[in-house]
């Protein structure tokens, strides 16, 4: 039962995930659209931002009908002209992005606080959960909007939106984690040893408790993708020039009702593969972790 | 040099103060306590260099606190600890000092073989890592290093590349041992080191203790509720009841001129691989809780030859033989 | 006087995806009435399995491959899941090492005292229920049982929460209690207070006892006979008194030199050298041939058999000859 080789041990976690098929299907969707996100200036069929390609005369052509060059839009074509399926491409890089982006920084902001308060303590510990439970009290949409509001749209004031409603989840899980991991012996004996307050909680706290952060983590992103595409679509978040797919979906909100509905419904439905795909793998990264806490 | 370790009327107080609601409360005439537990309540005693000292006691008598106050790692809040008659921690003057040049110095061996070594890292990173931080040795002696040091505590150096997960309850305490020797230590604080293992290795372990303590020189302070063991290892014993200690003697007095009622008591509970047909004789009543010891002497509402004075007064803890203290009043 | 329990060739097997672990392979054993008999052996030896396996509560990946049970001529293998609930609790009773395994934190302790009185007895009303739980809770020594009825478990220490799982095992007055490591968690006086206890209501109901633990000394005061257990397997069994002043087997040897009362003070322990095999991987031939002084080319070979041995207790061993 001798685990040391590193590719025994992705053997043994890849057979336990695989236990659940719906999860590996959750987890193939995700890694088409990772692919798509990635490479979506190779794979476009076109450049729906290449203004010298866009017309307004393919405007508003239903799924598979070809316009007049005899190119074929597969998803249809928006109001400006734009093939759908490429917009979505490119949609799914931006939204993915700026979902995985503020997640990182999240986990790593959130890491920070709830491992040092949860090795520290005392009044230190309590200040921070008490900011962070207040924060977590307040609906995250309604928090992005202030902050939005207040300053502006942008990438970076989204990501930074986006972090500031995520980071009290991973302190949370993080102090959880740490709380279990101090009062640990191994703990006591690297103080023992005199190692050193900052590298306990890096060398030895912080990486055992990344299981469950990584299981937030990928719930948290899924929910950031969403966040932000909920920004977006009302106008906030991200700018005109940066499409994510909750942009897609407000602009095409308009011709909803004249029937056009290609231009909405199909970013929506990318999205919501991509959501749900990544709460799947979550889910079954979770139990997992669950009962095998004793690795 | 007299003694290696001087542990002077160490105190460890737990309070756990009131909240916002019971002072609210306590304003209006409410009788909300603080809680305060004296984990370890005025403790001296002093260790000799060679020595093993025992330390035996049941739960509450605070013998694992008192041993990371003096491996350094418990705060004290009362009293000091001297090592090799320089102020190692404690209080100087009414200042709080700790000495961090002696902390190495003084290590500790735990409990758990299962939560004392780090899962994530490797065996010859677990009994490096102080070294190299502490600049003893370099990274690129670091092999070498930990191979002698397995040696030491009769592991195969093919440990070194593997994760504590591998290994079984025994092999880990010996991982533990080689960790906390890696820094050179002059004092070892075993804090219930073999509880934890089966009979077997338990031996094997106490066995290695015994070598290492010849050929390292070392100094022990062995903590444990087992008497057989301690018995068997202990130069001297310390015995303690609900933070106080009440007796301290040479192995041999303690067991064949035992003078506190608890420690007759202790002794004569443990079982023995003695057939004849024994009517245990148990002492009777609960360990009553640190937050509400008894007045007095706190072992009287057990003590089979209690007094009235018990019940009221603390008996002071005096020598009553070379060598040999005890807190009984019935020494009076 | 025929056996309240016979064991014979009890096989427990445990199918995981590392392997197959023969956590308990062929033993037997008996226990008379009123009889307190000791099932002794280290971690991993299979002795809690054993128990387990008497009751019926091995889960997958677990399983009894072969061996019968039989309880008062009863087959508990072959009984229904019903009857055997019915046994449980009521003639063969359970003590854990940990007392809230039996205790459940959000009930007190009259409730399921209670419970477990008007499951097994569904006629007999609250009143009396109650007064022979007080009763029960006041024969384990626990003082003002009427307070304490009303209190729930984390409001007792340990040694109390003990006693009251000793005392629910009482309460049906069963035939038989599997004590596993009921004081290995308790203080070494209140130890001495509950092996007191226990040994004083066995001999005063008559209920056998199948005390399962790796502490020897515990059960050689109390035991009128002992099994020893390796690697799945009971080595060597017998009177408390031989197996104890007169071990044979050197597993058993062994483990006696190894308590340090049997040592002299200050030299170094006699020490069984080597580790228990792993279960995933033991050796062909006899477990503990790598770690024995007696070894011998044929036990290489050959696992040995339980046999009799001229003074009436049984052995695995190929060296040790029947003759004395």
């Amino acid at each position: 039962m001798t685990q040391n080789n590193k590719y025994e041990l992705l053997a043994k976690i890849w057979s336990e995930f695989s236990e659940n098929k719906i999860a590996v299907v959750a987890l193939v969707c995700f890694s088409i659209i990772l692919f798509v996100a990635v490479f979506a200036s190779v794979i476009s069929p076109t450049d729906p931002y290449d203004l010298a390609t866009v017309t307004i005369m393919n405007s508003r052509l239903p799924p598979l009908e070809e316009d007049f060059s005899g190119n074929v839009y597969w998803l249809g074509t928006d109001g400006a002209g734009r093939d759908m399926l490429s917009a979505i491409f490119y949609g799914l890089r931006i939204s993915l992005s700026v979902g995985v982006l503020s997640g990182i920084f999240a986990l790593i902001v959130g890491a920070f606080f709830g491992i040092s308060a949860a090795y520290f303590g005392g009044r230190y510990e309590t200040l921070i959960m008490r900011i962070a439970d207040i924060q977590l009290s307040f609906p995250s949409i309604l928090v992005a909007l202030i902050i939005l509001a207040a300053f502006g749209k942008g990438v970076e004031k989204t990501i930074f939106a986006l972090v500031l409603v995520q980071w009290a989840y991973y302190a949370r899980t993080a102090r959880a984690s740490a709380l279990v991991e101090s009062r640990k012996e191994y703990v006591d004996a690297a103080r023992c040893l005199s190692l050193g307050n900052l590298r306990i909680m890096l060398n030895h706290i912080l990486p055992n408790c990344i299981p469950p952060l990584i299981v937030v983590g990928t719930l948290q992103t899924a929910h950031a993708i969403s966040l932000e595409a909920t920004l977006s679509f009302l106008g906030l978040g991200l700018p005109q020039t940066e499409p994510s797919l909750g942009l897609l979906i407000g602009n095409g909100f308009e011709y909803v009702h004249t029937g056009d509905y290609w231009i909405s419904i199909f970013p929506g439905i990318a999205l919501l593969i991509t959501i749900v795909s990544i709460n799947l793998v979550g889910d079954q990264l979770r139990d997992m972790f669950n009962p095998r806490l004793k690795r | 040099m007299k003694h290696i370790l001087e542990v002077k009327q160490v105190t460890k107080k737990f309070v756990k103060s009131l909240d916002k609601t019971a002072k609210f409360v306590n304003y209006f005439g409410g009788s909300y306590k603080e809680e305060v537990v004296h984990a370890v309540d005025d403790v001296s005693f002093n260790i000799q260099s060679g020595e093993v000292v025992g330390v035996v006691g049941e739960s509450g008598c605070g013998k694992s606190t008192l041993g990371r106050m003096i491996a350094g790692i418990m705060p004290l809040t009362k009293g000091s600890i001297a090592f090799k008659e320089k102020h190692y921690v404690g209080y100087v003057n009414d200042k709080y000092q700790q000495d961090h040049a002696i902390d190495l110095k003084i290590q500790m061996i735990f409990q758990d073989p299962f939560s004392s070594l780090n899962p994530r890292k490797k065996v010859v990173d677990i009994i490096s890592e102080a070294p190299i931080h502490h600049q003893i040795i370099s990274n690129k002696d670091k092999k070498s290093f930990v191979a002698e040091i397995l040696n030491k505590v009769g592991l195969n150096i093919d440990a070194m590349n593997r994760y504590p997960h591998q290994f079984s309850g025994g092999q880990r305490q010996r991982v533990g041992i080689a960790r906390a020797l890696a820094v050179s230590p002059e004092i070892v604080v075993c804090d219930e080191s073999v509880a934890a293992l089966d009979v077997s290795i338990q031996a094997q372990i106490i066995n290695l203790f015994l070598d290492l303590r010849k050929n390292m020189n070392l100094t022990y302070l062995f903590i444990s509720h087992d008497m057989g063991v301690i018995e068997h290892i202990a130069d001297r014993i310390v015995v303690m009841y609900l933070g106080q200690v009440v007796e301290i003697a040479s192995t041999n007095e303690i067991i064949h001129q035992t003078n506190h009622p608890y420690t007759k008591a202790l002794l004569g509970g443990v079982p023995t691989l003695d057939t004849t047909r024994k009517i245990y004789e148990p002492i009777k009543g609960e360990i009553p809780s640190p937050l509400n010891p008894p007045s007095g002497c706190y072992f009287h509402p057990r003590c089979k030859f209690a007094t009235e004075k018990c019940k009221v007064e603390k008996p002071l803890f005096k020598e009553i033989a070379p060598n040999h203290f005890s807190a009984c009043h019935l020494n009076d | 006087m025929k056996p309240i329990l016979e064991v014979e060739n009890l096989k427990t097997y445990f199918f995981t995806k590392e392997g197959v672990v023969k956590a308990v392979d062929d033993i037997s054993f008996h226990i008379n009435p009123g009889e307190i008999v000791g099932l002794v052996g280290e971690s991993g030896s299979g002795k809690t399995i054993t128990g387990f396996s008497i009751l019926g509560l091995i889960d997958s990946p677990g399983k009894i491959v072969s061996g019968n049970i039989k309880f008062k001529d009863l087959d508990l293998q072959k009984i229904s899941a019903k009857q055997m609930q019915d046994i449980r609790g009521n003639r063969i009773a359970m003590i854990f090492q940990d007392p809230m395994m039996t205790l459940n934190p959000v009930l007190r302790i009259e409730t399921q005292m209670i419970e477990t009185i008007k499951a097994h007895n569904k006629t007999i009303s609250q009143q009396d229920a109650y007064n022979t739980c007080r009763d029960a809770l006041g024969l384990v020594g626990i003082s003002s049982p009427d307070e304490r009825m009303k209190a729930y478990p984390h409001q007792f220490s340990g040694g109390m929460r003990q006693r009251v799982s000793i005392a629910i095992a009482l309460l049906n007055k069963p035939d038989l209690i599997i004590a596993d490591e009921p004081t290995t968690a308790l203080d070494v006086t209140i130890q001495g207070q509950v092996i007191f206890e226990m040994q004083k209501l066995c001999k005063e109901s008559g209920t056998a006892l199948l005390w399962v633990t790796h502490d020897l000394a515990v059960v050689a005061g109390i035991t009128d006979r002992i099994s020893v257990m390796y690697a799945g397997r009971i080595i060597e069994q017998g009177s408390t008194d031989k197996i104890i002043n007169q071990p044979l087997h050197p597993y058993t040897q062994g483990l006696i030199k190894s308590v340090p009362s049997k040592n002299k003070k200050g030299e170094k322990l006699h020490q069984i050298d080597g580790m228990v095999p792993s279960m995933f991987s033991l050796p062909k031939g006899c477990a503990f041939e790598e770690r024995c002084y007696l070894r011998s080319e044929q036990c290489k070979q050959e696992e040995p058999s339980e046999t009799q041995h001229t003074d009436g207790r049984f052995l695995r061993c190929l060296n040790i000859g029947k003759q004395t």
